[in-house]
């Protein structure tokens, strides 16, 4: 009996030592941290008046995404501490990270008299990152290699304005991390405009002179004779003569109207030769038939 | 005669197996630390390489004998180093890439000017010797629980798999300088971008502002460049990014435990830097009009043509039709008269069918694609544009009908008249 009390005592005992060990430990490497404090959020205007100045403390946001004119500038100040004492942390910065591209710019902090002052502009956002118009989120990143913990302290989001000229001194670069790079390099597709057809005349034009162009050969075939009383009365002195020269000629015309649409040179001379040789015959015949006609009646 | 034969058999079997596989040279600080990078030189040996490992002041490694490579690829994982030992100096690696070998080397924030300069005639401009990259937010801290800030736990991996593998969950371990490269640059890639916290700094200097200051996303930690002759060099800021230490390591990043991914993205970057995945083979180039199979020597203005090429993608020693839309294909004469993307029947065909345009001329065909992470196509065929023949255009035209029928009427009108000049009395 006595025995189970003494090492339920012991172990009891055993308890509270080892609990207060575990807060010493806690206690004893005291982990350094860093504190932020007076931090102020400043839009300038480029010749140093306030547009609007904000307080804020770590960690609510203040910028309810006001806009920052072209030459305006966004500038932040404050004062770190480590575990209570004012300190010189390796990276005070302010992040402008791009809501539609998740591009970010960035302001180092300088110190002066005591708290660090950073500050941003369109012209710096262009030289890194290019002309990007449109919302921000302001992050300020306050750390350093002997504080464990850093401190990411979302501001909120500012609208960012770019004037329409460059004001940059240099030209604005685009940067290129991992995720923002080209995949391939396909240029814009074109496609060949051919040529619209000449503009031809309407088509009454062409059958109204194609008219015009036969009403001739019908006043002379059949208007002609009726009105002077031509005859045929010399056709029978060599009927035979006539028929085979009147033959010879319309075979030629035929000639020259399939030759226009199928025959190439080299395939009508040869038949125009041959016709030719046949209608200058059978001509002479003809016309001598005549002239001894002639002659015989005077 | 049987064993003559037998021999001759197996001298081409061996022959044939020493043609297979190609030999890479890894360039260690010294000898002994092939064992640091065991597991990353028995990955690349069991992607069936012939892995020769040896200190860079070996003075019996030669790179070219006689003006024949004696390695395919070379890997440099001494960052100190300040020259090299036996026959190579930076021209002689310059004409090791020129000729269409790969080089993968690694440095850390003891660069030497040697390497600095190397990776500079590369395209990667390193950042100064002694600057290392910073993340008070993203560092891992090891097993044993020291924290170091320049152990940076990075994640933003570039989206290719045929680069470096699948999605990870992991961060990929890195220690060492970051690198940035010019934003006009067609050739380098950056495979890993520092988070955007990080930056990098030589803690001995004041802090630079940017955009001379590498910070964020746009520090690159590995940059890859890919040359127009399709030799692949990489250059890592870390070269323990490489080693048995990280490969393994379990580490703990803001309150979550991981292990890296750094085996599987190390090993994956060597191989597509070895040439063994992403590369693509153009071939059998072809074109024909519609409606005839055999390929003209030219084309008249106005013609309906089809355009043909198969492209395979090489992966190790097999090949598979290669699948994309996004390859464009130029007909230029001068400037590109039609530049139109080609369609695959996912047969690894790729073709087009388009009107030649109606100017005459010498034209080419002409496709240069460049993906990203895949090796570039280049091709061009001249072809010859003819004008129309006399005998081309329209026969007959309608505006022409009043002159038709003024000849017509001519010869009708002669015909007839000849009867009334003879016959009438």
């Amino acid at each position: 009996m006595a025995h189970q009390r003494w090492s339920l005592a012991l172990l009891l005992v055993h308890a509270v030592l080892l609990t207060a060990s575990a807060q010493d430990a806690s206690d004893g490497h005291l982990v350094a941290e860093l504190g932020i404090s007076d931090v102020k959020v400043v839009i300038k205007k480029a010749d140093g008046s306030a547009i609007s100045s904000l307080a804020a403390t770590y960690p609510k946001a203040v910028l309810a995404n006001p806009q920052v004119p072209a030459s305006a500038s966004l500038e932040v100040s404050l004062a770190v501490k480590k575990s209570g004492e004012a300190f010189k942390p390796q990276q005070v910065m302010l992040m402008l990270r791009s809501k539609s591209l998740g591009l970010a710019a960035y302001a180092v902090g300088k110190l002066k008299g005591g708290a660090y002052q950073l500050s941003i502009n369109a012209a710096a956002v262009e030289k890194q990152i290019g002309k990007l118009p449109g919302e921000y989120d302001v992050v300020l990143l306050v750390g350093d290699p002997s504080v464990p913990k850093g401190i990411e302290y979302g501001l909120g989001t500012a609208e960012l304005m770019f004037s329409a000229a460059s004001t940059a001194s240099e030209p604005a670069a685009v940067v290129r991390t991992a995720d923002f790079q080209s995949v391939n390099n396909i240029k814009p597709e074109i496609h060949h405009i051919f040529r619209a057809p000449e503009k031809r005349p309407p088509v009454v034009v062409s059958y109204v002179f194609a008219g015009l162009a036969l009403l001739p050969l019908v006043v002379v075939l059949l208007y002609v004779p009726a009105a002077t009383g031509v005859n045929f009365k010399a056709f029978s002195a060599a009927p035979l003569a006539s028929l085979l020269f009147h033959g010879g000629l319309a075979a030629m015309l035929v000639l020259y109207l399939v030759f226009w649409l199928r025959l190439n040179l080299v395939q009508t001379l040869p038949l125009a030769g041959a016709l030719g040789l046949f209608v200058a015959v059978s001509g002479y015949l003809l016309l001598s038939a005549l002239s001894a006609q002639r002659l015989k009646k005077d | 005669m049987a064993r003559l034969v037998y021999l001759g058999l197996a001298l081409l079997v061996a022959l044939q197996s020493a043609c297979a596989s190609k030999s890479v040279l890894v360039l260690l600080q010294n000898a002994n630390e092939a064992s640091k990078y065991s597991q990353f030189i028995d990955g690349i040996a069991a992607a069936e390489f012939v892995v020769d490992v040896r200190g860079y002041k070996d003075s019996s490694i030669k790179l070219r004998e006689y003006g024949t490579w004696h390695y395919d690829d070379l890997v440099l994982l001494a960052p100190k180093a300040e020259g090299f030992g036996g026959g190579i100096d930076q021209q002689t690696i310059l004409d090791f890439v020129d000729s269409g070998h790969n080089v993968l080397m690694a440095v850390s924030s003891d660069v030497s000017e040697a390497m600095r300069s190397l990776a500079s005639e590369f395209g990667v401009d390193l950042d100064d010797k002694g600057t290392k990259v910073y993340d008070h937010f993203n560092y891992a801290t090891t097993a044993d629980g020291k924290s170091d800030h320049t152990l940076v736990a990075a994640k933003d991996l570039v989206k290719i798999p045929v680069m470096v593998g699948g999605p990870y969950k992991e961060p990929v371990l890195f220690r060492g300088l970051a690198a940035t490269i010019s934003a006009s640059s067609e050739l380098a890639t950056v495979v890993l971008s520092a988070p955007a916290s990080a930056y990098s700094h030589d803690p001995r200097k004041p802090l630079l502002e940017p955009p001379s200051l590498l910070v964020g996303g746009g520090a690159s930690l590995i940059t890859a460049v890919q040359a127009r002759n399709n030799a692949r060099m990489v250059v890592a800021g870390g070269v323990e990014m490489f080693s048995n230490d990280f490969f393994d390591a379990q580490v703990t990043v803001g309150r979550t435990k991981t292990s890296t991914a750094n085996r599987a993205v190390c090993l994956s970057l060597a191989r597509w830097a070895f040439q063994e995945s992403g590369v693509l083979v153009a071939s059998g180039l072809r074109h024909h009009l519609l409606g005839q199979a055999e390929q003209p020597w030219g084309y008249r203005v106005n013609d309906e043509v089809e355009f043909l090429v198969d492209v395979v993608e090489r992966e190790g020693n097999s090949t598979r039709p290669y699948k994309s839309d996004d390859i464009q294909l130029e007909f230029t004469m001068l400037s590109p008269y039609i530049r139109l993307p080609l369609q695959h029947d996912n047969q690894g065909t790729f073709s087009l069918r388009f009107k030649v345009p109606d100017v005459y001329g010498v034209f080419k065909y002409d496709i240069d694609y460049s993906r990203r992470g895949y090796s570039y196509i280049k091709l061009t065929h001249q072809v010859p544009v003819r004008p129309f023949k006399h005998n081309e255009y329209e026969r007959f035209l309608t505006c022409a009908y009043p002159y038709y029928a003024s000849a017509l009427s001519m010869m009708a009108g002669f015909f007839g008249l000849g009867f009334f000049y003879l016959y009438h009395k």
